[in-house]
């Protein structure tokens, strides 16, 4: 079987078989987890929900340039699932799978654009990662003035997105193509 | 691959843009203002805003409440039933507080204002 070049492209089998991509996956989204561990270990708390540095979104964002946004997706997933299981429970999961499913997206597109570096995507992601924790907030508490935690979340998406971004473009600069 | 590219600044800009603005408008936005609404046998009797001092006087099927506001908060001053449970209540001076006169059938509880919020999971 011959992989179609937009599947070479984007991927790390050679011979298009299914079990590379399987463990590339299993072993990324293991480090990812090992990340929202560190998060979780690190005594952060301003106040407000919500607000964190986001370190596991850095395996995200190097996963998203040295593969493709599939692969991306798909560590992102498990490590929620995941990490909601282990650390937070089954609503803190569901908080985070809406805002890293909205910020997996947004980072994606930014990211095919073209326009913006590493720092950018990941800001984008930092704040659309907020909002969709408070879309899915306000929803479950039918309350829109959940909102009003919003502007400080942009803030700290916009600190924390630069932060994880300007050490992403670090990594990234380091690593060995993965393909 | 450079660190910052321009389209990077502009979104920065925007979304500060976005979050101050946001901040401003629920700054400026105006809580509603609190009042006090007393209601007997579950009919409401009267809604009096918090910010007035005043004294009222519920007169019903021979029960006299006497009801005080003064510096935004609440007080049962005087009752007409045994037990005397509402006037030894703590005033009450913020959204969603009450005190009840089980047996003259007052309740007095205060509405509108910024409600506490309750603790939300993490």
């Amino acid at each position: 079987m011959t992989p179609s070049p937009g599947k070479r492209s984007g991927g790390i089998s050679r011979s298009g078989k299914g079990a590379g991509r399987i463990a590339y996956c299993g072993l990324l989204a293991a480090l990812a987890l090992i990340f929202s561990y560190i998060e979780v270990l690190i005594p952060f708390n301003i106040g407000v929900p919500g607000v964190k540095l986001g370190i596991a979104n850095l395996v995200i964002i190097v996963v998203l340039y040295k593969l493709d946004w599939k692969y991306a997706m798909g560590v992102n997933i498990v490590r929620v699932i995941v990490a909601g299981l282990l650390f937070t429970g089954a609503f803190g999961a569901l908080y985070s799978l809406a805002g890293a499913l909205l910020s997996m997206v947004v980072m994606a597109l930014l990211k095919r654009t073209d326009l913006f570096s590493v720092t950018g995507v990941s800001i984008a992601g930092g704040v659309t990662h907020n909002l969709g924790q408070i879309l899915v907030a306000s929803f479950l508490v039918s309350d829109l003035r959940m909102f009003i935690y919003f502007p400080v979340l942009i803030f700290s998406g916009i600190a924390s997105g630069a932060i994880i971004g300007i050490i992403s473009w670090l990594i990234l600069k380091r690593l060995p193509d993965l393909s | 691959m450079i660190m910052f590219k321009k389209a990077d600044i502009f979104l920065t800009i925007g979304l500060i843009i976005i979050g101050l603005a946001m901040t401003w408008f629920f700054a400026s936005g105006k809580t509603d203002p609190e009042l006090l609404r007393v209601s007997v046998d579950g009919e409401v009797y009267g809604t009096y805003p918090l910010s007035e001092d005043r004294q009222i006087d519920v007169k019903q099927a021979g029960h006299t409440n006497k009801i005080i506001i003064s510096d935004g908060t609440v007080a049962m001053a005087f009752s007409t039933c045994h037990g005397q449970d509402c006037v030894k209540s703590h005033a009450i001076s913020k959204s969603g507080e009450q005190i009840v006169c089980l047996p003259n059938k007052v309740v007095l509880d205060i509405e509108g204002g910024e409600a506490g919020y309750d603790s939300v999971s993490r």
